[in-house]
């Protein structure tokens, strides 16, 4: 077994790295899953807004979709409701990200005018041909990108922005007397803003931004109606005649209401607005090591070493900031080992944008299978019962059924193990090269497990309206048995996704990342998250809500078997997927890149050659350059 | 003031420019640049927290910031001077600042002295004036102690 073989071989050289960027990065599927958030809040805030001013409204309630749907309604009553259903959150999805998309097309505007820029005079083009000069070495295929900048000396800092294939450099005054007495200084800023553009930053965070703009709106509309109508009307009716004391006492009676609702969107936005700087945060450093790695650690480290010493204590509100402080990117900078950890706040921001998502996918999903379901089911109708056409419709019937289903929870699949699988992915391959194996890396694993629940739990509380937070004791105590489950579930994913990526990436000694390994740990993990994780996660949702109904027992029992398929399932993906992987060792026997010779090392990834001394694989580390 | 005077730009210049051969000597080949620069708005900017800003904000360069402060103690001096000397023309009030600040150049017999409490006065101000605009601690105190120290040359 690869973890219980000690690495006999001796450590690379210093002016190599380990590559921060050989996995893709966490933050990528990160930034999809805040979308796919904000889309989903869109969807459970449309449900509120029609809800606040007429409450008992019955078009748009879930409850009357499920019926209509089991109760198989007339057609057009059915097609009616779902449309009723679906166009106001579509309208509100179209109208936040039209937003979002809006102001992200209008960013160059606003930095040109912020920040006053202007087009290089002539004494400035030295600027220009230096940044071309760097963009030609780190392999940035043209039109390089234009700098712009403000007049005067004043001003240390850089900005890339604009879109692809026509990119601007904002670069400060001050950095026309950098270029000339502080030239390493002026080349690592320049290197810092290029990495953003090679390491795909600049079309993510100016959207993000945008977006988190569309989410304040969105979020506080529901906010102000409800202002509105508790109090704005009770004065309208105060003045139509109504008893002031009447009109008083109507409003004490909202005030809980409006009270939980401001409280859950101030902190709904506080959450959102920490994850949305973090991501930027993260961003910034890691376009701190691709700079390092292209040969400006020695002026970054100054530039840091200048900015901490003017440094004051952060403020209260360090946690919305964009960038992190000097002091933590030279900390970043002298031990990169920070970036390839997964702490508990990853998992835990996961946690919390699958609460937003999960609540708006199922307001959505029956809808959905109205729209898709229902006109098949009309066609079954007409058909004489047992006829092989009746079956095929019947067989479509459940065809779409179940790929409805997949198109719905795959991403959200597919987003978990994109985040949480590539920072494992780095976990690991920091942990080969410490020699940091065996069962109690697995065991730590729980960490993580416990944050993305604790997030999930934190998203379904602050959630205007959620519909799944528990209403009774009842279902509040099934809610903490079941926190319990669904951290062992956490847990028992995250074992498995380190398992199969340690014995997967281990043995692999190729000069880039394998292709081939990356879709078959992909396919195992999601395939992981999509049985044995989601459902119990919308399994968990239902037996809370009926805690207290005479139904638990028939949910308990779905849910029991359910959790039995789902282990016979793990199991049967852990002999599969070792089977796999010995054949894929078998097969491609790992052979030194530099002489060829099969190596027999045990952790071939990070080893160096027995036969010739150079490093067995390349892909895992990245040279420094001068 | 006679710090506005060329004279006084002059006496500014000059005392800058070593300062700044002792603090950043790379900065020379472009003193007059950087010294000009110091008439325009100068120090740090506004906070970059932009998005995909490189972030923070350093001091561009020593000189304009030495000018500034220099500038600040001549005419700290030259308001001293004034006050003790208030019957003397106002050339050998600027002679007297000229001997204060560049004891070594000026002729020794016309240096006054400042006393304890006006040098402890001079290094609070570059200190100051310094930290203000955007030098570190330990810069601004070098700063602070290399300009007392010319000046108590003048005892």
């Amino acid at each position: 077994m690869v973890e219980k073989t000690p690495n006999e071989s001796p450590p690379p050289p210093a002016t190599l790295r380990l590559n921060l960027l050989a996995f893709p990065t966490e933050t990528n599927a990160l930034f999809a899953l805040l979308v796919l958030a904000a889309v989903m809040l869109a969807v459970q805030l449309s449900y509120l807004i029609y809800l606040i001013p007429f409450p008992n409204a019955a078009a748009f309630s879930l409850e009357t979709d499920v019926e209509t749907l089991l109760q198989g309604k007339a057609f057009a009553q059915t097609m009616r409701t779902m449309l009723i259903g679906l166009g106001i959150p579509a309208f509100l999805i179209s109208l936040i990200l039209g937003a979002a998309y809006w102001t992200y097309r209008g960013h160059p505007r606003r930095v040109r005018r912020v920040r006053r820029l202007e087009q290089l005079q002539a004494r400035d083009e030295p600027i220009q041909k230096s940044v071309e000069a760097e963009a030609i070495r780190i392999g940035i295929q043209p039109p390089y990108p234009v700098v712009e900048m403000p007049r005067g000396n004043t001003g240390t800092s850089g900005q890339v922005f604009g879109f692809q294939r026509n990119y601007m450099i904002r670069l400060d005054g001050g950095l026309r007397i950098w270029r000339r007495i502080r030239p390493g200084r002026f080349r690592a800023i320049v290197l810092h803003e290029l990495a953003h553009i090679t390491n795909g930053d600049v079309w993510r965070s100016y959207f993000a931004e945008a977006l988190w703009k569309a989410m304040i709106i969105l979020s506080i509309a529901p906010v102000m109606l409800n202002l509105f109508y508790s109090f704005g009307l009770g004065l309208i009716a105060t003045f139509q005649g109504s008893g002031i004391l009447d009109t008083i006492a109507a409003l004490f009676n909202r005030l809980p209401f409006v009270l939980s609702l401001t409280l859950q969107t101030v902190l709904l936005l506080g959450v959102i607005g920490t994850i949305r700087a973090r991501l930027l945060q993260k961003r910034e450093v890691y376009a701190d090591w691709q700079a390092a790695v292209w040969g400006s650690a020695d002026s970054l480290k100054d530039i840091f070493q200048e900015g901490a010493e003017k440094e004051k204590k952060p403020s209260d509100l360090y946690m919305f900031r964009l960038h992190p402080t000097s002091t933590e990117r030279l900390e970043i900078l002298n031990r990169p080992g920070h970036l390839f950890q997964l702490s508990w706040y990853l998992p835990f921001i996961v946690g919390f944008l699958l609460a937003l998502v999960m609540g708006g996918i199922t307001l959505l999903v029956p809808r959905i299978y109205l729209l898709v379901l229902e006109p098949l089911r009309v066609a079954r109708l007409g058909l004489v019962e047992n006829s092989l056409l009746f079956w095929v419709v019947r067989g479509a019937w459940f065809s779409v059924l179940i790929a409805t289903t997949m198109l719905m929870i795959a991403p959200i699949a597919w987003l978990i193990s994109g985040v949480l699988g590539s920072q494992l992915r780095k976990q690991i391959a920091a942990n080969l090269v410490e020699g940091k194996r065996g069962w109690l890396e697995y065991l730590k694993l729980s960490i993580p497990a416990i944050s993305l629940i604790a997030g999930l739990e934190a998203g379904f509380w602050v959630t205007p309206f959620s519909i799944f937070i528990p209403n009774s004791l009842a279902e509040f105590i099934v809610d903490i048995l079941m926190i319990g489950v669904m951290t062992v579930l956490a847990w028992l994913f995250l074992v498995y996704s380190r398992f199969i990526t340690l014995r997967l990436f281990a043995s692999y000694t190729g000069v880039k990342l394998s292709r081939a390994r990356t879709l078959i740990s992909g396919f195992f993990i999601n395939a992981w998250i999509f049985i044995c994780f989601i459902p119990g996660l919308f399994f968990d949702r239902i037996l809370i809500s009926h805690a207290a109904s005479p139904d638990l027992s028939v949910f308990l029992i779905g849910f029991g078997i359910w959790l039995t398929v789902a282990m016979a399932f793990g199991v049967m993906m852990i002999v599969l997927s070792w089977g796999i992987i010995k054949l894929l060792t078998i097969i491609h026997a790992p052979r030194c890149q530099n002489c060829g010779q099969i190596t027999r090392r045990a952790v071939p990834a990070i080893a160096t050659c027995e036969y010739c001394g150079h490093l067995v694989g390349k892909w895992l580390y990245v040279q420094e350059e001068n | 003031m006679w710090t506005d005077t060329p004279e006084g730009n002059q006496l500014i210049g000059e005392i800058s420019k070593e300062l700044v051969s002792q603090l950043a000597p790379e900065e020379l080949e472009m003193f007059d640049e950087l010294f000009q620069a110091h008439f325009e708005n100068q120090g740090t900017s506004a906070g970059d927290d932009e998005p995909l800003g490189f972030g923070g904000d350093l001091l561009v360069a020593m000189t304009p910031l030495v000018a500034i402060v220099v500038e600040s103690v001549t005419r700290f001096i030259s308001e001293e001077v004034i006050k003790a000397t208030r019957e003397e023309s106002s050339a050998l009030i600027a002679q007297k600042v000229k001997a204060i600040l560049n004891p070594v150049k000026e002729k020794k017999g016309a240096l006054p002295a400042l006393t304890k409490e006006q040098l402890e006065t001079v290094r609070k101000l570059v200190r100051k004036e310094a930290l203000r605009g955007g030098m570190n601690t330990k810069k601004a105190d070098d700063l602070a102690l290399l300009i007392t120290a010319r000046m108590a040359m003048a005892d």
